[in-house]
């Protein structure tokens, strides 16, 4: 049984347009003219048990709007879609027992309180029963490490240290699927590094169904198994993280170091990105030139002390896609409005 | 009964994090202490020119423990509405939507929770000073539970009108416009609308006015002098209109000083 599934899901908002300057307000006051943003448009995916699942897109392609009414806030305009076989915008109350979502620009903690009233809280909330919420508490306390801060007015946190504590609020009722919005927006590298690795354990240890929205390219990479990219509102990949580094940029980066001086001499599919008499840096067109042959010919032309051999980083991956065309074999309908908010 | 144990919960973490900062609290409630010596000095003031024991049925006791209690009301509840507002605008609301429980419940929860300290608290500090300048609240004991009741629908109604308010957030771009009209309505209804305080007072008095006035001087000891005072002797209010117009004045004055 899939834990989510959306079918043909639309968005669509009514915006009111307003001509520049003060006649254009005066204009807009007795004849307002409005056009009709699509925000998602007819996207369809499904995401079994226990996936981690990335959902990336750049600002104002729909992302948060489709994690709204997967929690059932928004109403779609068209569509269907289904979350632990409940409808989200129907059956909102019976299914946020069973779900949680953490959005890194916003809180669930009360901001003068210590985060253990902000948990005490959420246990009446989600009507925990005390021996179940307090062995709850003490695995989140000791998975998230947040001991030292549970009783310490979450105002006086640092950003990566409250969302730790954010991320254990949104589990104590245990829920089987957890939307993460940006969790990791202004962290640091170690606090980033603390929240992917919790999530990971996560759902590797209690089979949480995670779809999670980042712009950071890392969080995509080192969390998430599948990846469905959204751009104007409409899904244009959904498929593994390999093959979406593979399907799109054909590049790779051969970095040597070398034991005697040698001059980089140029070939086709090769690009060299620098060079100088110990180290070369080039960029291969796996296209043109199959990796076998090039690492051959490295080696039969040096004397090498080592060499290394990088995929091309995700960040230009995701910039490369949302820059182009649909994917070949990915393409969904672009959406003829531009999308109105992310 | 779960549920009840949830919005009790919302109500007593929303008095805890009124305490969170009790300098702030303390400022708070060293407000009302402001409010009701403002208050209390202008009304003995606008008694002591009127020369009435009594305006609009109410003594100086009785006017000074009305404006503890009302007072008392308005300055310790919370702007829902704002409150609503805000999470509109924020987008909070993706969180306070997402949970098992009922979204207006959950804000009178914290409504009631932030009026369950600042109520006694403000209560205490105003009627402290109405028991010095006033003397004791000029009601039977039996009344008390009655006034609690009151005071407890009148928070109930404000919740409502402000949730009202609040809840126009999903549609219109600011609310504070229909909270003005809401807070100048209470005004017209509770009675601190008035004509203008530069409006003159009554004229052409009846002859049963100026000696009620004459009377009213001379029980303070007063004389008659030739210097011309206000009133002026050419129009001499009635005593009534010009008491009512002194209350008045004071009344602004006072709400502008509260403001």
């Amino acid at each position: 049984m899939q834990t989510i599934e959306v079918e043909g899901l639309e968005k669509r908002f009514r915006v009111r347009r307003k001509q520049p300057g003060l006649g254009g307000s005066v204009r807009a006051l007795f004849a307002p003219r409005y056009s009709e943003v699509c925000a998602v448009d007819r996207i369809s995916f499904s995401i079994a048990r226990g996936d981690v699942v990335g959902f990336i897109g750049p600002n104002g392609a729909g992302k948060s709007t489709t994690l709204k009414m997967l929690t059932g806030i928004l109403h779609p305009s068209g569509g269907s879609a289904r979350v632990l076989d409940f409808v989200p915008w129907r059956e909102r109350k019976r299914l946020t027992y069973r779900i949680a979502s953490v959005f890194g620009q916003r809180s669930q903690l009360w901001y003068h309180l210590p985060p253990a009233d902000s948990f005490n809280l959420l246990a009446h909330v989600y009507e925990l029963e005390q021996p179940a919420y307090r062995a709850r508490l003490a695995r989140l306390v000791e998975v998230f490490a947040i001991a030292p801060y549970l009783h310490v007015p979450v105002r006086r946190l640092s950003l990566g240290e409250r969302m730790r504590c954010e991320i254990a609020a949104a589990l104590l009722h245990r829920p089987e699927v957890l939307l993460l919005d940006e969790p990791t927006i202004g962290l640091d590298v170690v606090a980033k590094g603390q929240i992917r690795a919790l999530v990971r354990q996560l759902a590797d240890d209690e089979q949480v169904t995670v779809l999670l929205t980042s712009h950071d390219a890392g969080d995509i990479e080192q969390v998430c198994r599948r990846v469905l990219v959204i751009n104007h509102g409409a899904l244009i990949f959904d498929d593994t993280l390999e093959r979406l580094k593979r399907g799109y940029l054909r590049h790779k980066i051969v970095d040597l170091k070398l034991a005697e001086p040698g001059e980089a001499a140029p070939e086709p599919g090769l690009r060299i990105l620098s060079a100088d008499p110990y180290r070369l840096r080039l960029e291969v067109d796996t296209d043109q030139q199959p990796m076998e042959r090039v690492i051959s010919a490295l080696v039969g032309r040096y004397r090498i002390a080592d060499l290394t051999v990088e995929e091309p980083p995700l960040d230009e991956v995701i910039a490369a896609i949302y820059a182009a065309a649909p994917i070949p074999g990915f393409a969904g309908e672009t959406c003829p409005f531009p999308a109105g908010e992310g | 009964m779960r549920k009840l144990r949830t919005y009790t919960a919302v109500m007593l973490t929303t008095a805890q994090s009124w305490l969170a900062y009790p300098l702030e609290a303390f400022a708070r409630t060293s407000f009302m202490l402001v409010v009701i010596f403002v208050f209390t000095q202008l009304w003995s003031v606008t008694f002591r020119v009127s020369g009435q024991s009594s305006i609009a049925g109410y003594d100086f006791r009785r006017m000074v423990w009305y404006l503890v209690f009302t007072e008392t009301i308005s300055m310790s509840v919370t702007r829902v509405f704002d409150v609503i507002d805000q999470q509109v605008k924020s987008g909070e609301l993706a969180y306070t939507l997402a949970k098992p429980y009922s979204y207006p419940l959950f804000h009178f929860a914290q409504f009631m929770g932030g009026a369950l300290l600042a109520l006694p608290a403000n209560f205490l500090a105003g009627a402290g000073l109405a028991l010095l300048f006033a003397g004791p609240p000029p009601t039977n004991p039996a009344a008390w539970p009655v006034i609690a009741l009151a005071v407890l629908l009148a928070i109930c109604l404000h919740f409502a009108v402000g949730l009202s308010i609040g809840l126009l957030a999903f549609w219109f771009e600011d609310t504070n416009v229909f909270y003005w009209i809401y807070q100048k309505t209470t005004f017209v209804l509770g009675g601190l609308s008035c004509r203008s305080a530069s409006s003159p007072p009554p004229c052409a008095p009846s002859p049963s006015d100026c000696r009620s006035v004459r009377s009213s001087m001379r029980r303070r000891g007063s004389r008659r002098s030739s210097t011309p005072v206000w009133p002026p002797a050419r129009c001499s209010p009635s005593s009534a209109g010009w008491s009512r117009w002194a209350a008045w004045r004071q009344w602004c004055i006072a709400a502008a000083c509260a403001a």
